[in-house]
């Protein structure tokens, strides 16, 4: 592309923006229709960055002060990075162990509740043997122990 | 956190340390912020669009500033560089906006104290941010860097990203455009546009 240059280009533009226009260069404007472009230019472009110039803006030392917050904070996540992946990394594990246990557990507690029903059965049509009570402490026992073995953890602590 | 978690704080490496430290001290970013803050606004407020948007982008160009590694530059160099980061902030967030046409004119306008007087100044602000807004983020901040802040050719390169030798017809371009928009407007002098 061919762009029009003119040597008192820059003088044009300066004097637009300082709105200090010398005899001669006024007549240059003129008659250069390329300066007179740049003059005209210069001049809506100050207008224009007065449109800002009024708004409040933050003092230097809180923009340094939050700067140095933000780099404080972001070295500290940095630091801990490594700490949160390790323990993400745990819970992770923890959950396949639990679901591998659960897998396991979840057949042999099966087989041994059908073997109480089938042990009930047999006292029932017996006429004798263990009743609901019986089958309820049953049941209710291992919850007891738990709730045993978590109070005396506490009470040792 | 997890008890182990104090103990890595209280061990931040030399590194990190490092990592904190600004490449300029307190005073002397002062000084260099009272000269360049206000400048940068304006910039940051005409390509973006938002006098609110600009504000957040000041405090993140400064941010980035001072955690910048840079070589030893001069003020002037270091203004230019500061304009680079708030120009690839800007274009980011045009990129995450997918705008690049923003109603800079009402963002603008609407922001600005003492934008709603009745003056004759504010109304010809009004009346240029609207053509501006009509124009794209690159042709505006062409013509903010040539007109405003009267950077050369060299220094319009670097902080718009393109080969110092484009600038000059870019430049031209965008001169064109706003001149076709103000006369469309009917804001140019009798006469301008005509060419």
């Amino acid at each position: 592309m061919n762009v029009p240059a003119c040597d008192l280009e820059d003088a044009v533009l300066r004097a637009a923006k300082l709105g200090r226009f010398t005899g001669e260069l006024r007549e240059h404007a003129r008659t250069c229709a390329l300066c007179a472009d740049v003059a005209l230019a210069a001049s809506f472009m100050s207008s224009e960055s007065a449109a800002t110039a009024e708004h409040p803006l933050p003092d230097g030392a809180l923009v340094y002060w939050k700067s140095q917050l933000r780099a404080k904070r972001e070295a500290a996540a940095r630091a801990t990075r490594p700490i949160l992946l390790v323990e993400q990394a745990a819970w992770a594990c923890a959950i396949v162990v639990a679901g591998a246990v659960a897998m396991w557990a979840i057949p042999a507690l099966t087989a041994s509740s059908e073997a109480v029903v089938s042990a009930r059965a047999a006292a029932t049509s017996q006429g004798s043997g263990l009743g609901v009570g019986t089958l309820l402490a049953l049941a209710l026992l291992p919850i007891a122990l738990t709730i045993t073995v978590i109070q005396t953890a506490k009470t040792g602590n | 956190m997890i008890p182990g978690m104090s103990v890595a704080l209280d061990r931040l490496t030399a590194r990190e340390e490092s990592l904190e430290a600004f490449s300029m001290d307190e005073e002397a970013f002062r000084g260099f912020y009272a000269r360049t803050s206000r400048p940068l606004h304006g910039y940051l407020a005409h390509i973006a669009g938002s006098v609110t948007l600009a504000d957040d982008l000041l405090q993140e160009s400064y941010y980035r500033f001072l955690r910048a590694r840079r070589p030893t530059m001069t003020d002037d160099q270091m203004k230019s560089y500061l304009f680079k980061i708030g120009s690839n902030l800007v274009r980011d967030h045009l990129r995450g906006a997918k705008h690049r046409e923003l109603p800079a004119a009402e963002g603008l306008v609407e922001n600005t104290p003492g934008a709603g007087d009745e003056g004759e100044a504010a109304g010809r602000r009004a009346d240029v941010a609207r053509v501006l807004a009509e124009m794209t983020p690159r042709y505006r901040q062409l013509l903010w860097m040539a007109y405003v802040e009267g950077a050369s050719h060299v220094e319009i390169a670097q902080v718009v990203g393109l080969k110092s030798q484009s600038v000059r017809p870019l430049l031209f371009r965008a001169r064109e455009k706003m001149l076709a928009l103000l006369k469309k407007h009917g804001l140019a002098p009798a006469g301008e546009g005509d060419r």
